[in-house]
């Protein structure tokens, strides 16, 4: 039961420098020149899961990402964990999508590579983190889909058996294949990267494809055009603390103070 | 970098993650109980760090030694014992990679390659390192069942204790029968008459073990035999400089460890309103200094490491020179740092002076400095 895989991959900023990623006042739009990009940190355990899928099923694994042409790094990057093949959509068409253009985008592009089993995203990303994306794929695509994931197996029959933590339980479900799978962090350890990977992943295939490229595309659905959630405003959140200094002669009087500046604030 | 391309950042950012999530939450362990990391060694097999000096035969790529120094140098910056329990594999497979044997292939180099356990080179004794012709240990050969009879005492060996495998080096009974004086012998672990004596308590290098190794009639078939050779002062010259190079990047990616925390510190630090970087000219005038020793060994390490790359024969003085350069610059640089921590520098627990400790046995373990200074000096035209 070889399995066909086909991983999402969103490359965002470096979770270890969003402090020094801001907002522009005027276009609304993140400041992030200067942060290195990265793998976003969920996607490495939908990684994971494929490749471990593969090392027992047999099959081939798929990177699949939308964005800019600088995200064939983290691409090569992710080859370089073990992954088969990588495609890129990257065209200005694109740009400014939010989470449904993106997963209509992404299905478009999944369409076109053709004929997966399984389909894995990680279930929030590292910097947008709506986790809408895996959810619509699924609807895009007419495929079973699940999110949530925390644990994954094969049955016997061909189907999967994905566990999701729902109020304090664990619901299983079977799912048939093909399905689209949001996996969580806590579903694996990700690998480190192998150096015959590495060496290899310059060599695997890797195909950039543009908005031309994708099949029965409607263009009023993609980039910025295609994107029903905007972002028109924002507010820098507020961390000012005032200091109270508590006085008395002694800690009797001291915590009657401190009970009355409490009280007066509550008001 | 002249010398960083695409796959080397790849390269880069493997190791030093793995440095990062595996080496370093391990380091207060070895430091306390001096344990070996045999699982880190895993994690670094399975990533195919070893296999960067091994070759395809036995699931490796190498050697490869440009790539290898950038993932020597990353995990050297958290820890110069787990990179030179890379180098000291090096040190014992040299010498098996080139025999072509299918057993030792299959047996020791693959699961080596692999990571799953390691071996050691059993060679100095108390003669001293370099008296090769005054050591001991030697092996006989029994008529009746044609089997290596090995008996004498080692000291000083790396991975006492913690190897797989011994690679005992031992006088032949008749160095014209058997070609030459000393015999490279391979010993199990479990080898009755193998015993591991007194483990060292070193001023450093904690994690690594080093100690006495007895060998007191281990009988081993004539095929574990695997080498012999008469070994004099130009074996060692032309033969070592390899383990120098590897052992000099590692110290460079420890300077830099060290030099990094450091400033970290001090751009932290605050005198007042201001740090104790921004506050003190001297203090920035020092850390340039150092800067520009770490730029210079940088320099040297892998100059030597793409001229062995390229197969250029030509690099054995400096790549001597990267073992002993390095050295002594990993000890300055790890000496200043604690300085320019102030008091912390000192304390154990914040992980600066351990750098100095393991900096000083650099110039000892694997050739001692003035034993490679004697050589280049004998060399010289
Ligand atoms: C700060 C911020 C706030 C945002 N807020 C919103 C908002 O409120 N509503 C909205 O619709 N959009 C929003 N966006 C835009 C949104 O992040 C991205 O435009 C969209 O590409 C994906 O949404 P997400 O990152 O939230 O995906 P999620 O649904 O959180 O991502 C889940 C998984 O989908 C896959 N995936 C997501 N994007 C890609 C991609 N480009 N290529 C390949 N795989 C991918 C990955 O496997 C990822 O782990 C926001 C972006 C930012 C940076
Ligand atoms: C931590 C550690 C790990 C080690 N691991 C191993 C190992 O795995 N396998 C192994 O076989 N050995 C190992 N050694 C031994 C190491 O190679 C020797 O300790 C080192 O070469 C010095 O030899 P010695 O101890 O016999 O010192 P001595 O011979 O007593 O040397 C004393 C001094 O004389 C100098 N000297 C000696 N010979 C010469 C010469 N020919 N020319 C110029 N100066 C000379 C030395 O440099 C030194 O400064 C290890 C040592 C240490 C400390």
């Amino acid at each position: 039961m070889a399995l066909n895989i086909a991983v999402c991959m969103k490359v965002a900023p470096d979770p270890d420098k969003y402090n020094q990623i801001s907002l522009d006042p005027v276009t609304k739009t993140l400041v992030r020149s200067g942060i290195d990009s990265v793998i976003s940190g969920t996607d490495l355990h939908a990684i994971e899961l494929a490749l471990q899928l593969k090392t027992k099923f047999g099959g081939k694994v798929t990177l699949i990402s939308m964005g800019p042409d600088s995200n064939e790094k983290q691409l090569r990057e992710a080859l370089g964990y073990g992954c088969d093949e990588a495609v890129l959509l990257s065209d200005r068409k694109l740009g400014g999508a939010d989470a449904l253009a993106t997963s209509y985008t992404l299905s478009k592009g999944i369409e076109k590579m053709g004929g997966y089993d399984l389909v894995l995203l990680g279930n929030a990303s590292d910097d947008g983190s709506t986790a809408h994306v895996p959810s619509q794929l699924g609807e895009w695509l007419g495929l079973p889909h699940l999110t949530d994931v925390i644990g994954f197996e094969m049955t016997e029959e061909g189907c999967c058996l994905a566990k999701k933590e729902v109020e304090g339980a664990i619901n299983t479900y079977k799912i048939s294949l093909p399905a689209v799978i949001g996996v969580t962090k806590r579903l694996n350890t990700v690998r480190h990267p192998n150096v015959m990977a590495i060496f290899a992943a310059k060599k695997k295939p890797f195909t950039k494809l543009t908005a031309a490229d994708l099949p029965d595309l409607d263009e009023s659905r993609i980039g910025l055009a295609g994107s029903p959630t905007q972002a028109v405003g924002y507010l820098d959140a507020d961390f000012h603390r005032d200091c109270v200094e508590i006085t008395g002669r002694d800690d009797t009087e001291k915590a009657a103070e401190l009970l009355r500046v409490v009280l007066a604030a509550k008001k | 970098m002249w010398y960083m391309n695409e796959e080397r950042e790849m390269l880069q950012s493997m190791a030093r993650e793995l440095a990062e999530t595996e080496v370093r939450p391990f380091i207060n362990t070895m430091e306390e109980t001096s344990a070996f990391p045999h699982e880190i060694m895993k994690k670094i097999g399975e990533a195919g760090i070893l296999g960067l000096f091994l070759p395809e035969e036995v699931g490796g790529c190498g050697p490869r030694w440009v790539d290898l120094g950038v993932c020597l140098e990353e995990l050297g910056k958290e820890s110069f014992v787990i990179a030179n329990a890379v180098c000291s594999q090096y040190a014992g497979t040299s010498l098996l990679t080139m025999l072509g044997n299918e057993k030792v292939n299959k047996e020791v180099l693959e699961p080596i390659c692999r990571g799953d356990f390691v071996m050691a080179t059993s060679q100095c004794e108390p003669a001293g390192q370099t008296r090769l012709h005054d050591h001991k240990t030697r092996f006989t050969v029994d008529p009746e069942t044609n089997e290596i009879v090995l008996n004498g005492g080692k000291i000083f060996t790396t991975n006492a204790g913690a190897a797989e495998y011994y690679l005992v080096c031992a006088k032949t009974p008749d160095p014209e029968q058997f070609g030459g004086e000393f015999g490279y012998i391979l010993v199990h672990k479990d080898t009755p008459g193998l015993t591991v004596g007194h483990i060292e308590h070193k001023i450093g290098w904690n994690g690594s073990s080093t100690g006495q190794m007895f060998y007191n009639n281990v009988r081993v078939p004539m095929e574990n035999l695997l080498l012999v050779m008469d070994m004099d002062e130009e074996t060692t010259y032309y033969g070592g400089g390899n383990i120098g190079a590897l052992m000099g990047v590692s110290m460079l990616g420890a300077a830099e460890g060290v030099y990094e925390k450091t400033l970290a510190n001090a751009r932290s630090r605050m005198h007042g309103d201001a740090s104790i970087f921004d506050s003190y000219q001297a203090m920035r005038h020092s850390f340039a200094e150092l800067k520009m020793e770490i730029e210079l060994l940088r320099g040297l390490a892998y100059g030597v490491l793409e001229g062995l790359d390229n197969g250029d024969a030509d690099v054995i003085e400096q790549a001597w020179a990267v073992k002993v350069k390095g050295a002594r610059i990993f000890e300055h640089v790890a000496s200043e740092c604690i300085v320019l921590n102030g008091g912390n520098g000192v304390i154990r627990e914040n992980g600066i002076e351990r750098y100095l400790r393991d900096a000083k046995l650099c110039s000892i373990g694997c050739f001692a400095l003035p034993h490679i200074t004697e050589m280049i000096a004998n060399h010289l035209e």
